[in-house]
């Protein structure tokens, strides 16, 4: 989450474009998050609870989740609380 | 006879209930507090000199979530209470096993919620010293979002052998400075 200061998902910009496109764990778990396009957060967050959605893991339990659930479920999540906090806590992450 | 056995049952429940410490001689104010005073409980009694403000809340020492308490005398009850939970006042109280109780202990025992670490639950309203500060210190601070005072939290599971270590947030049920907390999300 550290490194998630807010975020340029370069990654996933293509993926963006196409709402209905699963993104694999190992897809996700490359992204770079960084504070360049905070003003692109509400599309970003819109795509990776879609992500979830997808996965049916909107209203997962981590408890539930077998290893591989567990792992997705966190990695998408810890990206959009990165955005929410990154973007709206700007001198967070600052020395 | 019957109404006098029932006084005594709930007396006994009531007792068997309540949490025991002792007044510890550590000083919070010599301690490296990575979190807190929060969950603040206060009691407030008529005094000589005006009130009596006793204030148990927990503070987040080396990592560890733990009970303190405070208390001051002043003429108004806000006051005294502002005294009380100046930290420099407060002594960690100390969980005491049943098998090490001495005769010269002295013992604090009360009514008052018993707050620990445990696991949680989305949508869950909890104390905010029931969940562990994240392990990262930069991520332990608070911050802000859909303008309420949220943090992170960590909770470990050890599960078959395993360590699962979750992250959560959880954010103030309302704007008072001492509310209780919600679990938003757990992951």
């Amino acid at each position: 989450m550290k490194t998630a200061a807010a975020l340029v998902m370069v990654a996933l910009a293509g993926c963006a474009n196409n709402p209905y496109r699963s993104a694999t764990y190992e897809q996700l778990d490359a992204v770079k998050v960084t504070n360049q396009n905070c003003n692109r957060i509400d599309h970003h967050v819109t795509f990776l609870e879609e992500q979830l959605r997808m996965k049916g893991l909107s209203t997962a339990e981590p408890e539930r989740l077998n290893d591989a659930d567990r792992k997705y479920n966190a990695t998408v999540r810890s990206m959009i609380w990165s955005l929410r906090i990154g973007c709206n806590n700007p001198d967070r992450y600052q020395s | 006879m019957k109404r006098a056995l029932i006084v005594g049952l709930v007396l006994i429940s009531s007792t068997a209930l309540a949490d025991c410490y002792t007044r510890s001689n550590i000083r919070i104010a010599r301690q490296v507090i990575d979190a807190g005073p929060t969950d603040v409980q206060r009691l407030v009694v008529p005094d000589a000199r005006g009130h009596k403000c006793v204030v148990r809340y927990r503070v987040n020492i080396g990592g560890d979530w733990q009970t303190a308490e405070g208390s001051a005398v002043a003429t108004t009850e806000a006051e005294a209470c502002a005294r009380a939970l100046d930290i420099t006042r407060g002594t960690v109280l100390a969980e005491i096993e049943p098998t090490t109780i001495r005769a010269d202990m002295q013992m604090v025992c009360s009514d008052l919620p018993d707050i620990r670490v445990r696991p949680v639950r989305i949508g869950e309203t909890i104390w905010e010293s029931e969940t562990d500060l994240h392990s990262i210190p930069q991520e332990r601070k608070y911050f802000w979002y859909k303008r309420t005072k949220c943090r992170l939290f960590q909770e470990r599971d050890p599960r078959d052998r395993n360590l699962i270590v979750y992250q959560g947030v959880v954010c103030q049920a309302d704007g008072t400075p001492n509310s209780k907390w919600r679990v938003i999300d757990k992951f």
